[in-house]
């Protein structure tokens, strides 16, 4: 038994009330799909690519032509992904940089015009859409450019809410020219640490 | 590259647009052809995003479906299906094409030169 059909065996049985299905390759290079439909929600897709992991999504039906957007090398580590994904009812995370990107095209800006508004190079931008993770400080010139400010908070299951930056409450947070922060932010709230979406283990 | 890029669900809408008032096609390879044709002429317009598709899984451009993704349907071996992770497309010896969800769902439908639907 491979093991994607380990990871369908063992998402059938954690949720025998949901339709899991596997859609084997046809090729030895093709991929296999397991694919967990959720009622009312997008599925919770796993992918296996044989040279490249296990990619995890959860496609709307517009997401035509895209790719997955969290990568596992361990089949235990993406299972433990999507039995969290259905649990919670939650989406798979879009990688940070392509996340960046949509929101400065969503604010019809380009990256030469982005980069001359946070006083940057155009290829910084570009450099930072490409990336699964950012500076604080990065993030925040991001937003400030874009003519917002970033928000930051640790939500906990028993509901509380600790919030780390609210421009309501601490204004504009200062860049690294001042006194700025020098946290990092992944795209990534899984335990498991998913690889970067779309580089391949070469 | 456009100033704005319209967001994904116009994009789509103007791929099932252009595909839908297209000459249908007569046979699997000018479908497969058509599919990728207009996907391809849709981003390129609508986005600018360079057409990479190595960088696939990061660019925020939508691709047309790959031919090593390419599978059957059971019991239709007449019938080519191009899977990606949100939709399948399906193409018959006819021309005709459906773009599938996950779950079944039909999302788009064009029969092929001899007006006969998949």
């Amino acid at each position: 038994m491979r093991d994607i059909e380990r990871l369908h065996a063992g998402l059938s049985e954690r949720f025998p009330d949901h339709t899991v299905e596997i859609d084997p390759a046809e090729t030895e290079a093709g991929d296999w799909d397991v694919n967990v439909f959720r009622p009312g929600l997008d599925p919770v897709v796993v992918v296996w690519r044989p040279s490249q992991g296990y990619g995890i999504c959860t496609p709307t039906r517009y997401d035509y032509g895209v790719g997955v957007s969290e990568v596992f090398d361990d089949w235990r580590a993406a299972m433990d992904r999507a039995v969290q994904l259905v649990e919670s009812g939650g989406s798979a995370i879009t990688p940070l940089g392509l996340r960046l990107m949509e929101i400065r095209q969503g604010a019809g800006m380009t990256q030469a015009q982005l980069a001359e508004a946070m006083g940057i190079k155009q290829a910084s931008i570009s450099d930072a859409e490409r990336r699964p993770d950012a500076q604080l400080s990065t993030l925040a010139r991001h937003a400030a450019a874009l003519g917002g400010a970033l928000k930051l908070s640790i939500e906990f299951p028993d509901g509380r809410s600790e919030v780390l930056l609210d421009p309501a409450i601490h204004g504009t947070m200062p860049t690294r020219e001042g006194r700025g922060a020098s946290a990092t932010v992944r795209d990534a709230r899984s335990t498991s640490r998913p690889r970067r979406a779309g580089v391949p283990r070469e | 590259m456009p100033n704005q890029i319209p967001p994904k669900p116009v994009r789509l809408a103007e791929f099932f647009r252009r595909l839908e008032s297209a000459p249908a096609a007569s046979d699997a390879d000018e479908a497969y052809a058509l599919v990728c044709g207009t996907m391809n002429a849709v981003e390129d317009e609508l986005t600018g995003i360079p057409h990479d598709p190595s960088q696939w899984m990061i660019d925020g451009r939508m691709y047309p479906p790959q031919t090593d993704q390419l599978k059957t349907v059971k019991g239709r071996p007449e019938l080519r299906r191009y899977v990606s992770v949100g939709h399948s497309t399906i193409i018959g010896p006819n021309g005709a094409i459906q773009i599938r969800l996950k779950d079944g769902t039909v999302v788009f439908e064009k029969p092929g030169a001899d007006g006969v639907s998949i």
